[in-house]
């Protein structure tokens, strides 16, 4: 729950929002303190500076799992693919993030994320897949954006234009259409052998190959 | 295939003029946006065949 907008706000207050235990010793420029204002260390800080600070968000960062494979396709033709992402299915690894807590939207908890993965469907065809912990909802979010971070390449989704919706093992489960790779909505770098996922995984693919980002190259924000 | 299933609407709580087609299969609840005709009605034909099209669509992909 963020920290109030106005009035007296204690150390102690925002050392549990900043997932301390309350009345327990710590100091203004702890890291896990300084970081709910992305404040550097040593830096000039006042109280009023956590006004409205929040130590959840509405985003994360993905280190993705991936595998890039080719495939027979019509008249013999051979095809590229991939699955790629957090928890990404097929032969890929499931990848991680950055932040394992709710995401929050405008005041509003989503439940955790469990899967941002773009996968092969068809051929010359991906789809983007998400999941959030939680109770069976689809409301809470309007648009989520998925970008790479190294070049800011980004597609956003609309809940209710781009998802099908639906719910069961205890996760809201979204997946768009299967989407033609021409359009480049979720994949970059052509149509064969530089094929690879727009927000996240290997951008220099090897056909094939099974991975994991080695740093977090994707991110998905929810608004 | 498919012949059993139904589904009923609601409007998105956040967006009220967007319609959801919504229906249960084995289970599993879903909800896809329902197709309007010319006048914002929902054309339940059309959307019967959407709501068979994702079904199969969500149960023979393989990730």
């Amino acid at each position: 729950m963020p920290l109030q907008t106005s009035g007296q706000i204690s150390l102690n207050e925002i050392h549990v929002e900043a997932g301390g235990t309350s009345g327990t010793a710590c100091n203004i420029n702890e890291s896990d303190i300084r970081g709910l204002i992305s404040a550097s260390s040593g830096a000039a800080m006042d109280f009023a500076d956590w006004y409205g600070a929040s130590s959840s968000q509405a985003f994360s960062t993905i280190k993705a799992g991936y595998s890039f494979f080719t495939f027979t396709g019509g008249r013999g033709s051979t095809q590229y693919g991939f699955n790629a992402g957090l928890d990404a299915d097929g032969s890929a690894p499931v990848g991680s993030q950055s932040y394992t807590g709710d995401l929050v939207v405008g005041g509003t908890t989503l439940g955790t994320l469990a899967r941002a993965s773009v996968d092969n469907v068809a051929q010359g065809r991906h789809a983007l897949a998400i999941h959030i912990t939680g109770t069976n909802s689809n409301s809470g979010w309007t648009n989520v954006t998925c970008t790479r971070i190294s070049n800011s390449a980004f597609t956003t989704f609309s809940r209710t234009a781009d998802f099908t919706y639906s719910y069961a093992d205890g996760k809201r489960q979204y997946i768009t259409a299967a989407i033609f790779d021409v359009a480049e909505s979720l994949t970059a770098g052509g149509s064969t052998s530089g094929k690879h996922c727009k927000f996240w995984g290997d951008d220099t693919p090897t056909y094939p190959s099974t991975g994991t980002d080695s740093t977090f190259t994707g991110k998905i924000e929810f608004s | 295939m498919y012949d059993s299933l139904t589904f009923t609407t609601r409007n998105d709580d956040m967006e009220p003029d967007h319609i959801w087609a919504c229906f249960t299969w084995e289970g599993v609840y879903y909800e896809t946006g329902a197709i309007l005709d010319s006048e914002g009605a929902v054309n339940n034909e059309s959307t019967l065949t959407k709501c068979k099209n994702v079904l199969h669509f969500m149960l023979n992909r393989t990730v």
